[in-house]
């Protein structure tokens, strides 16, 4: 009894044990997936300034004109400089001031070029007012998503209500000092208990003006205007700490100023992200986009599919249905075996060695890229082809051999259309699996920085898998949602080819 | 008439090289195929009787035969079209650019012709633009030559094939004796990658050694190939040996628990769903699995390193806690690798005979027993070939080590310290490298060698292994 019972234990708990890895496996999955999504949904909103533009000063002939692009460039800044300046509550003249000397920066330096080539072909938008929407730097576009520094709010209503709270006479060099109770500045003085002693920085905002608190007194506060208009600080008062000093993150008060200033007032907003389907790679990842990496991976999985499935499938052939039962043909079977389990990174190396050095093929390009990946996807190929060639029953053969056609005619009329299907399975399978292939493609320096969308297979163009791996070693925070949202585009592709799959093998079957 | 010339040219030289020979291409064989077909109709038409092969082969071959030198031609036209307009206008250029050192010109000449596929640039200079417009002139001409030698060839095999026709040649077994060569010639390509990998990791392999002992570079313990000094591999060795150390750890025991669940616990319906659920896993590119590591696994474990360091027992500095650690390298290559395994050992446990399971089960065995004592020893030979193939793989996975373990060459037992690998060593070393004239780059070939050569041993031991025992897979 007792051994039976031990005996009922033991295989209880080789099954919890089974039972216990499969979850694994399918838990390591999902946390993959969610992982990943979670990140990118960051990269799929992002936070953009409209700005309402009159373009002038701009040169007619716009980006056609290579030398003229920069100045133009230049050109749309000020304006939309000019254009932040006034939005945050600056006069005219101070804001054209600021736009000569813009600081800080909102918006990346090349964020117009775009607007730049848009308006190039468009003279008739010369001096015709229209709104654009610019994206906003990503250190702050973190910033506003709250993934970048720590801050709280807090509402007061209840400060010396009544009283005018600030003296024009107190004014001294743009600070203003704030009359409070002793209660409420020492509260914001003490830490509360539990909290680490990490130096805040706070900012007093009111409808129309965001203040950062310079000094603290028992029953003042000294305020610095950041941005919007200078008015008496009408209650309700918001109060905004965030942790650290100035000095200790990268992002600036005055910048937190005003892009909250801009945010409550309606001017930057968060829209969908489309940039990142429609724009190909940049230095800056708020511009950043994967269509130039998509276009490569196309330019590349079509050389791939053109050099390695007709040569797979007729390889297939001979090894399945014409080869001589003897040791060249036993050696070539070996060989592709074995070429099967070769890793990826030795067929970079072959690709650095003969495509770049010996062939010279220009490096960087769909073209080496692609026979790279030929490479590596044949044996996959030969090997699922063979596999549905040999499961076309030999009756099929024979019948057609009887009938007096030739070798040459059972295979290519009868035999290839029976197994077509299944080919089709597994080249789409090895092609799907290419199109993922990152490391050998690092080896004939996919891995460079292209700004543009290829035009054809000999321009220099990166793929989506190896522009996933420069992201993620990006240096700013910004390139991870990036570089995530770059994943689930990977991902969402080859689920589309995963379906297509399996709606043609359904076709098929039938 | 001179401004249709110019515009002719214009447009040919602008034009893409493929359009170009395909219009070419297709118009001669249009004609040799209709040629070709006509003529073997006319012979059945002499005749009054069926050919010996249908008029439709005859026009194919003369249709192969007419196409294949032209395509060779168009073919050399791609690789040689710009190294030919380069040496032309450089004849052409004036002399103050002429005595320019090579690199420099190369460089101008390099700048010109990838405007001149962008004509709707202007240039500032009007020296530029006129190189340029001459550049694109002398492409055409280039061009126009080259289609004028293809379509003589082209008409060369006409004529030669036509010769071929007759009422009673053998066209159709031509045609397959040519198919059929074409047929073994592409089985042959596999074999030549082949070569190709051993030609190339040997040739540049040996011009490493001529310069590195290879006893130096496989007994060294010093790996730092900047000051292309220090060249030995030991640490990257070591390295790759620990992450696959530690990938196997986690997928050999969740990989074939997973396919005995699958495989003698699960039913059929439950086997259907998680066993392709699995196999998503395998289909995860593994720059996924890189940044995975990064950003999910290597964070605790740094923390955790931290934690332990700053217990009162341990001493300072105890645990490297890098960003980039072995473990988490090693941990997410073992996810990776569970799929390989588990679906290689699930073939093998599928493979064992039904009778000896229900054997088993007759003598009053558990289903745990009978999976133990019966299922796996006859699966043993399967599954030690599915954790060879695994670890092949873990040896030689890229991605994951290169983004997530480091690249500092070190021998240490510190799971949170960071290392490089040989794959991870490959990709730094060529990563930005065009030539291969250091000795820095070329160890990257005695490194792949290598690679090579193990991965190579475990997967002819494992095919071996189940040959010899009977099972087979895929």
């Amino acid at each position: 009894m007792k051994a039976l019972r031990r005996r009922r234990a033991s295989e209880n708990l080789f099954r919890c044990l089974s039972v216990g890895a499969v979850s694994l496996s399918i838990g390591m999955l999902a946390l993959i997936l969610f992982s990943v999504m979670n990140l990118s949904i960051r990269a799929f909103t992002h936070n953009a300034i409209e700005v309402e533009l009159t373009l002038d000063g701009l040169s007619p002939a716009g980006s056609r004109v290579v030398d003229e692009t920069p100045s133009n460039i230049a050109t749309l800044n000020r304006l939309i400089h000019e254009r932040i300046a006034l939005a945050l509550g600056r006069s005219p003249s101070d804001a054209t001031a600021a736009a000569a000397s813009p600081k800080p920066k909102l918006f990346a330096p090349i964020a117009a070029s775009d607007m730049a080539a848009y308006v190039a072909n468009r003279p008739e938008l010369m001096g015709a007012t229209r709104s654009y929407w610019i994206p906003l730097s990503s250190r702050l576009d973190l910033y506003l998503k709250g993934n970048s520094i720590e801050e709280s709010i807090e509402r007061f209503g209840s400060i010396d209500e009544g009283e005018a709270l600030v003296r024009a006479s107190d004014v001294v060099s743009g600070i203003y000092t704030l009359p409070v109770y002793a209660e409420f500045s020492q509260k914001l003085i003490t830490e509360r208990p539990g909290e680490k002693q990490i130096p805040k920085t706070l900012f007093i905002e009111t409808d129309n003006a965001i203040f950062k608190v310079v000094d603290q007194r028992n029953d003042s506060l000294d305020l610095q205007l950041l941005a919007g208009v200078f008015a008496d600080p009408a209650i309700p008062l918001r109060l905004r700490i965030v942790s650290r000093l100035e000095s200790q993150r990268a992002i600036s008060d005055q910048e937190i100023a005003e892009v909250n200033y801009l945010k409550d007032k309606g001017f930057i907003q968060t829209k969908f992200n489309s940039r990142i389907w429609t724009h190909a790679d940049s230095t800056y990842p708020e511009l950043a986009g994967v269509l130039s990496a998509i276009a490569g991976s196309m330019l590349t999985l079509v050389i791939t599919a053109l050099a390695s499935v007709p040569i797979g499938i007729m390889a297939a052939i001979w090894l399945e249905e014409l080869a001589p039962r003897n040791r060249a043909t036993d050696f070539i079977e070996v060989n592709i075996n074995n070429l099967a389990a070769v890793p990826p990174i030795v067929f970079g190396l072959l690709g650095a060695a003969v495509l770049l050095n010996f062939l010279g093929l220009p490096r960087s390009t769909p073209i080496a890229g692609g026979l790279v990946l030929a490479c590596l996807t044949l044996p996959t190929v030969i090997i699922a082809s063979r596999a549905a060639l040999r499961a076309v029953s030999s009756d099929m053969r024979v019948a057609a051999l009887s009938l007096g056609a030739s070798r040459m005619q059972v295979v290519t009329d009868h035999v290839l259309p029976a197994a077509a299907p299944g080919i089709m399975t597994g080249v789409i399978l090895g092609l799907a699996r290419s199109l993922g292939e990152t490391a050998p493609l690092l080896l004939i320096g996919m891995v460079v920085f292209i700004g543009e969308v290829p035009s054809g297979i000999a321009d220099e163009t990166t793929t989506l898998p190896v522009l996933i791996y420069k992201w993620s070693t990006g240096a700013e925070r910004a390139w991870e949602p990036m570089t995530a949202a770059a994943i689930v585009i990977l991902l969402l592709i080859m689920v589309l080819i995963n379906l297509l799959l399996s709606y043609l093998r359904q076709r098929f079957e039938r | 008439m001179e401004g249709v010339i110019d515009w002719l040219m214009e447009s040919v030289g602008l034009a893409p090289l493929a359009w170009f020979g395909f219009v070419f291409i297709a118009a001669m064989g249009m004609a040799s195929y209709t040629l070709g077909r006509i003529r073997a109709l006319s012979f059945q038409y002499e005749r009054l009787s069926p050919l010996r092969s249908s008029p439709t082969f005859h026009a194919i071959f003369l249709l192969v035969a007419t196409i294949v030198p032209m395509i060779a031609i168009f073919l050399m036209l791609a690789v040689l079209e710009g190294p030919i307009t380069r040496q032309l206008l450089i004849t052409e250029l004036p002399e103050r650019l002429t005595i320019l050192p090579r690199v420099q010109l190369n460089l101008y000449i390099e700048t010109l012709q990838t405007l001149a596929r962008q004509p709707e640039v202007s240039l500032a200079s009007v020296f530029d633009e006129a190189a340029r417009s001459r550049l694109i002139v002398l492409k055409a001409f280039v061009r126009l030559v080259g289609a004028l030698l293809a379509c003589l060839l082209g008409l060369a095999g006409f004529a030669v094939a036509r010769k071929f026709q007759s009422a009673d040649a053998h066209i159709q077994s031509y045609l397959e004796r040519l198919l059929r060569s074409l047929f073994f010639a592409s089985a042959a390509v596999a074999v030549a990658i082949t070569l190709g990998i051993v030609l190339s990791l040997a040739l540049e392999g040996l011009r490493f050694f001529s310069a590195v002992s290879p006893l130096d570079f496989l007994f060294g313990l010093t790996w730092n190939p900047q000051n292309n000094e220090a060249f030995g591999a030991v640490p990257l060795f070591f390295g790759t040996l620990v992450v696959a150390l530690i990938a196997m750890t986690v997928s050999a025991p969740i990989g074939i628990l997973s396919a005995i669940y699958l495989s003698e616990y699960a039913s059929r319906r439950t086997r259907q769903t998680f066993k392709p659920a699995i196999e998503v896993l395998a289909g995860i590119p593994t720059v996924v699995y890189g940044f995975f590591a990064i950003i999910v696994i290597a964070p605790p474990i740094r923390s955790v390193a931290r934690e332990v360091n700053s217990w009162s027992w341990t001493p300072d500095g105890f645990l490297a806690a890098q960003p980039n650690s072995v473990l988490a390298a090693g941990l997410v290559m073992g996810i990776m690798i569970i799929p390989f395994v588990s679906s290689l050992t699930d073939d093998a446990l599928q493979a064992v005979p039904q009778d000896l399971k229900n054997g088993s089960l007759s003598l009053g065995s558990t289903q745990s027993e009978m999976i133990r004592f019966v299922v796996l020893p006859a699966a043993a030979p399967g599954i030690a070939a599915a954790l060879l193939l695994a670890v092949s793989r873990a040896i030689g996975e890229t991605m994951i080590v290169v983004m997530a373990a480091g690249q500092r060459a070190q021998i240490t037992l510190d799971a949170t310290s960071d290392i490089t690998t040989v794959t991870a060593q490959i990709v730094t070393l060529l990563i930005g490298d065009s030539a291969f004239d250091s000795s820095k780059a070329m160890s990257a070939f005695a490194l792949g060698g290598v690679l090579f050569l193990v991965t190579l041993l475990f997967n002819l031991v494992a095919l071996r292994v189940v040959r010899r025992n009977g099972f087979s897979h895929g």
